[in-house]
């Protein structure tokens, strides 16, 4: 079989396109893969998309499971090729969806790192959650971000990065909600995240399914996964991971380096120790480790990784799972626009995280709330320490 | 207290009930340690002690005064502290309100306030040494010092009995 015959079969899973405009259907069915109850017109309405959207899945089993992988897979790298638009959820259907019961697999076709961190916390805090009933809730969401240094929730930023090279290189600062270490992102990393129970919650359940997942797919690949479940190739780490638990809740999110530009995060992250600068507190410190990239080597691009980890969701808990598109355009609410203006806020990015103290040959400051509480240098007393922190530390 | 004989009214239907009530308290690592401040405060120990589904225990005493912290499932389940996010004095939180979070081993976990209170201090010890989350997590380790609106909210079915936390805990796993 040609390539073009494989091309011109319905492409069952749209790319991850970098346009704003989704609004092309292309799949036809009868069969309703979700059971939604239809009130109304409205619910109709997304019965039916529901449906155009997973016919091919439902006819899926009577196929060869090996050449429907393959064709998948190209139609997969076809769409990566190719700014094909894309069905994404609108703000009511995407709200229906996170909020109901069940399984899915959320695509976000936006860089931005504010609204794609924003739309993993809705999905987190709208997932159903039940003590006395088994949840079948897992979900799996994957994004690209543009250039950005992450930080954890609980750590503090000028002890971390060098925060006016990051700036001059144009990557984005951002404290996430999730606990752990910095780590730097760019459109050769896939970040994706596990949505589950808290009580169902394995903290290396997920990285261990990816790193079965890579050494099945290419066995000559040296894949691991380290002490602290990080996954690495060969000897060095290709992934970084960070947890939340709340709500009865919890997810893993994680990235993999495909092909980042790696010689461009040099000099953005701060080594353990900088020469006359002592930092005390009770902040989270990153645990070093030198990066690669898997690309070339285990998987051919972004889209394959996502592919792959998909089908490995899919397999690993069975059943019909549906996957969704979403953009930051149409795929928003006021709440997601608030946790973006809240994960972009000064407060948030500067101003929160532990108290501490910084110790410079030239004096002492004490951090409080991104303010400096106590100081041996009186003229920077109660000023906000983003203000002063480009004078004072590299 | 009566709130302590309702308590033993309603788990001592038969003797050998309560004798395996009894047992439970003597062996369960999830009791509040009785040698810490959250038991000591008051001279006749707390008044009530209960649990939430969300792992969070909370000693309150006579006076409406309440400790909150993790139990130790909890913080076995969660691993080696490196951090803790305690709330501010004066914060008015109502029951389900973040309490503060507990970061260990890359993960940052929320910790709720189990009924309505004025937060009177944070365990500021933390801040120094988080490992007493894991260390003691039902004495040193505590979270929390609050002021509660109303001793009466403790008595929410939404809220357990140590032998119902403990219960809860058998048949989730």
């Amino acid at each position: 079989m040609g390539h073009w015959t494989i091309l011109l079969l319905p492409i069952r899973l749209p790319c991850m396109a970098r346009s704003g405009f989704c609004q092309a259907k292309r799949f036809t069915s009868s069969k309703t893969p979700m059971s939604l109850d239809a009130k109304s017109d409205e619910y109709d309405e997304l019965n039916q998309m529901y449906s155009d959207m997973f016919s091919e899945t439902s006819s899926n089993a009577a196929r060869d499971q090996s050449v429907l992988s393959e064709i998948d897979e190209l139609n997969f790298e076809f769409n990566a090729f190719t700014n094909l638009s894309i069905s994404c959820l609108n703000s009511s259907q995407l709200q229906n969806i996170v909020s109901q019961a069940g399984r899915f697999v959320m695509h976000s076709t936006s860089n931005n790192p504010f609204y794609n961190l924003a739309l993993e916390s809705y999905i987190f805090k709208h997932t159903p959650h039940s003590k006395k009933r088994k949840n079948h809730n897992e979900r799996l969401l994957f994004y690209i971000n543009d250039k950005s240094v992450v930080i954890g929730k609980n750590q503090t930023i000028w002890r971390e990065l060098f925060v006016e090279q990051c700036k001059r290189q144009g990557y984005q600062i951002i404290r996430r909600m999730s606990g752990g270490g910095a780590v730097v992102h760019d459109l050769g990393n896939v970040n994706y995240s596990f949505l589950t129970s808290r009580d169902n919650f394995k903290r290396e359940f997920f990285n261990r399914l990816i790193a079965d997942t890579l050494k099945d797919h290419e066995p000559s690949a040296e894949v691991s996964l380290s002490s602290r479940g990080d996954i690495l190739f060969e000897t060095q780490k290709v992934s970084g991971s960070a947890y939340k638990v709340a709500g009865g809740k919890a997810y893993h999110h994680g990235t993999m380096l495909v092909s980042a530009n790696i010689r461009g995060f040099s000099g953005l992250l701060k080594p353990d120790q900088i020469a006359e600068e002592i930092w005390e507190g009770g902040s989270v410190e990153s645990v070093r480790s030198r990066i690669t990239n898997i690309g070339d080597r285990v998987v051919k691009s972004p889209q394959e990784f996502i592919f792959l980890c998909t089908q490995a969701f899919r397999k690993f808990f069975g059943g019909e799972i549906p996957e969704f598109w979403c953009n930051e355009k149409e795929s928003t609410n006021d709440e997601i626009v608030s946790t973006v203006d809240l994960l972009m806020s000064q407060d948030w990015i500067y101003n929160s995280g532990p108290k501490f103290t910084l110790k410079l040959p030239s004096g002492e400051f004490v951090i409080e709330k991104g303010i400096v509480v106590s100081s041996t240098s009186k003229e920077y007393l109660h000023r906000p320490f983003w203000s002063i922190a480009p004078t004072l530390v590299k | 207290m009566f709130r302590c004989s309702t308590q033993v009214a309603r788990f001592a239907p038969t003797r050998f009930a309560a004798r395996n009530v009894l047992f439970l308290r003597a062996q369960s690592s999830n009791a509040v340690n009785r040698a810490q401040l959250p038991f000591t405060f008051s001279s006749s120990g707390p008044s009530a002690i209960k649990y939430t589904s969300q792992h969070e225990w909370i000693a309150a005493h006579p006076d409406g005064t309440a400790f909150v912290g993790i139990t130790k499932y909890a913080a076995d389940a969660l691993g080696d502290a490196t951090y803790v996010e305690l709330p501010e004095a004066e914060s008015e939180l109502e029951a389900g309100d973040s309490l503060g979070s507990v970061e260990s081993v890359k993960s940052a976990s929320e910790i709720y306030q189990p009924v309505g209170g004025v937060v009177l201090e944070g365990n500021e010890a933390l801040n120094d040494s988080p490992q007493l989350i894991n260390e003691d997590p039902l004495g040193e380790g505590w979270i929390a010092k609050v002021k509660l609106n109303n001793v009466a909210d403790l008595e929410t079915d939404e809220l357990m009995s140590l032998e119902q936390y403990e219960k809860s805990l058998q048949e989730d796993h």
